[in-house]
């Protein structure tokens, strides 16, 4: 059930997704192309409900916050690290409830969120002040009670605050990873699992040699590719079909529908 | 560490994995005819190398680690290679005497460098690489890996030829499986799993402590087994269709091979509304279809249908480039969000 203040998801399309913490006293609202939609409709309705616009046809679907909603409304203060990428670092990293977890740099808090779902504890590490705090205000907000906010430079500072062996997971998205590495392994538990997250390929290579003492390195790639689902009308013949539809004088000549047809929406 | 009677996952130099029980006296196939004595393995921590030596396993450095090799500057190259297969001396007869009659991995290896027209004119780099490949074939190891839900995954898909009546999951396709369905502490997932406990494993991993797993059918998921998960009685709970009430779940994971539209339609009821639905398919068409009913239906939202594409790479000085071989398919995932449309008052 959505009550007041409650942070709420509010989708209208893959590219329209956006939040709100819902304020009926206040008379909140909000809007988008498709329409206004006061706060007030919301209270008192379960999260996952289709709302109507109070002045148009359109629609936004109230759904409960996740880690990947959260990433496709979240406002960029910098690049972030997408759900399809967070899914496989988390993955891998294998984070579970009994996990630290260490993370630099914090950025827009997007990764966060996917690790903060999964960990005990994630220690997150930010040098710019400014997202640093927007970051911890936005947390506390959303009730990520399990993150730790703490202004920093990992590479000159290292983990600060972090005991020597104490972290189960490591993940670093910085320019240079491999000058925060050498902290990174300090507060790493033997066994602990280490992800880095790079665009170009010679911070890789920089990544690797400062892992040199590490053991069953990997270094991937993923992509998703998305597909659009409609029927297709194929006419029959071997020229060329007509621009315009012909009258169909019996069923063997009409075109032949094929229901369901999956194509890629791009590469 | 692991303890005795811990299950555990062998990753071996051939880059192969196994599954192994560690218990006094306790062995694993290693070739057709050599059983392997695992009491080695017991106090030992997770990462820790073991060669192959005389039928059990023995302690040894840490292999396998990144090498870095420097370019020795020479020119080397291959000009005058011929290409008859008769650069090496010793034939596979050879060999086969020399094993049997007890000759230990490093005189093996030492007979083959001697035999080799070409060893001497490689470049100090491929020298190396040659060496690795002989010694994980003549001089094998195997690493002790944690079963956490992401070995377990990467070893069911390297045996997945094995398993023909099971729907075979590529592990970053289980990344986007639990990510999607927002498994999470306290959850109640309802999961079809005919993966053999593979897609159950990576939920519960994440929904631990107090999640649960709502099942419509018992087994088999012998993976959960091979992850040492205690206290399944309570974690994986098996549920009738007819049950009164009837159980209500956060999200719903289905990785069956069975029809999706069927079993979509007997569990959306289950679902709350918010609750994420994540379907798999090693083929997109019933997934097309599947999309095109959730989406007749008005029941969902945040419909995608999408596949991952996924490449290792191989990183090295001057010598990256991606692997040679990538898999051609993770298959394809259904997700959405359920609704409920609000009444017109
Ligand atoms: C690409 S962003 C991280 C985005 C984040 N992963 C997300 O998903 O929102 C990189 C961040 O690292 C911070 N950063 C760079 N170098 C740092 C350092 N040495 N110590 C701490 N933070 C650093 C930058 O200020 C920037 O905010």
């Amino acid at each position: 059930m959505m009550r007041s203040d409650d942070l709420v998801m509010l989708y209208s399309g893959p590219d329209q997704v956006d939040y709100a913490y819902l304020s009926p006293e206040t008379a909140g609202v909000y809007q988008n192309k498709h329409g206004s939609f006061q706060h007030r409709s919301l209270v008192g309705k379960a999260f996952g409900t289709r709302i109507r616009a109070s002045n148009s046809d359109g629609w936004v679907d109230a759904l409960a916050p996740t880690p990947e909603l959260w990433a496709s409304a979240v406002r960029h203060r910098t690049q972030i690290v997408h759900q399809l990428d967070a899914a496989v670092v988390c993955f891998e990293l294998g984070v579970r409830r009994s996990s630290v977890c260490a993370e630099a740099g914090t950025g827009s808090g997007a990764m966060t969120g996917a690790l903060s779902r999964s960990c005990g504890s994630v220690h997150t590490y930010e040098f710019n002040e400014a997202r640093a705090t927007a970051a911890q205000g936005e947390f506390e907000r959303n009730g990520l009670t399990n993150v730790t906010v703490r202004h920093c430079d990992v590479c000159e500072e290292g983990f600060r605050d972090l005991d020597v062996d104490s972290v189960d997971a490591v993940f670093l998205d910085l320019p240079e990873p491999w000058r925060a590495l050498p902290h990174a392994l300090r507060v790493a538990k033997p066994g602990a699992r280490i992800a880095t997250y790079s665009p170009c390929v010679e911070q890789v290579h920089r990544t690797r040699d400062a892992l040199s003492t590490c053991l069953d390195l990997r270094t991937l790639e993923v992509r998703q590719r998305d597909f659009v689902v409609k029927d297709v009308l194929l006419e029959t013949g071997l020229a060329p079909p007509a621009k315009r539809r012909k009258d169909y004088q019996n069923e063997d000549d009409a075109p032949r529908r094929y229901a369901n047809c999956a194509f890629l929406a791009w590469f | 560490m692991v303890d005795a009677g811990d299950e555990v996952v062998l990753w071996t130099s051939q880059g192969t994995y196994l599954f192994a029980e560690a218990k006094v006296g306790s062995t694993f196939r290693w070739t057709k005819r050599e059983r392997v004595r695992v009491d080695a393995l017991i106090g030992a921590p997770f990462g820790a190398t073991f060669e192959i030596r005389g039928g059990a396993l023995v302690r040894a450095a840490p292999r396998g680690a990144a090498t870095t090799v420097e370019d020795d500057g020479e020119r080397r190259d291959n000009r005058w290679l011929a290409d008859d297969n008769r650069a090496q001396r010793l034939d596979a007869d050879d060999l086969k005497r020399m094993r049997r009659d007890g000759a230990s991995g490093e005189a093996i290896i030492d007979a083959l460098v001697a035999g080799s027209d070409t060893f001497a004119h490689k470049t100090q780099f491929a020298q190396q690489k040659w060496l690795r490949r002989k010694q994980n074939k003549y001089l094998p190891w195997v690493r002790v890996l944690e079963p956490r839900a992401a070995t377990i995954a990467a070893a069911y898909f390297s045996r997945g030829n094995l398993l023909p009546h099971r729907v075979v999951l590529r592990p970053d396709t289980v990344a986007q499986l639990v990510a999607r369905a927002n498994a999470r502490d306290g959850a109640k997932i309802i999961t079809v799993d005919h993966s053999g406990g593979v897609a159950l494993a990576a939920i519960l991993e994440r929904i631990e402590p107090s999640g649960k797993a709502l099942v419509p059918h018992r087994g088999p998921f012998e993976a959960l087994r091979r992850c040492n998960l205690t206290d399944l009685d309570r974690r994986v709970v098996c549920f009738s269709l007819d049950e009164t009430p009837p159980p209500q779940g956060d999200s719903l994971v289905l990785v069956a091979k069975t029809d999706p539209i069927a079993n979509l339609d007997a569990l959306l009821p289950l679902l709350c509304p918010s609750a994420p639905i994540v379907v798999y398919s090693d083929t997109v068409e019933p997934l097309a279809a599947a999309y095109a009913h959730l989406q007749a239906s008005g029941l969902a939202t945040a419909i995608l249908l999408s596949e991952t594409w996924l490449r290792d790479f191989q990183v090295l000085p001057n010598r990256t480039h991606p692997t040679m071989s990538m898999s051609a398919t993770g298959g394809y995932l259904l997700s959405a969000t359920k609704i409920v449309v609000a009444d017109a008052a």
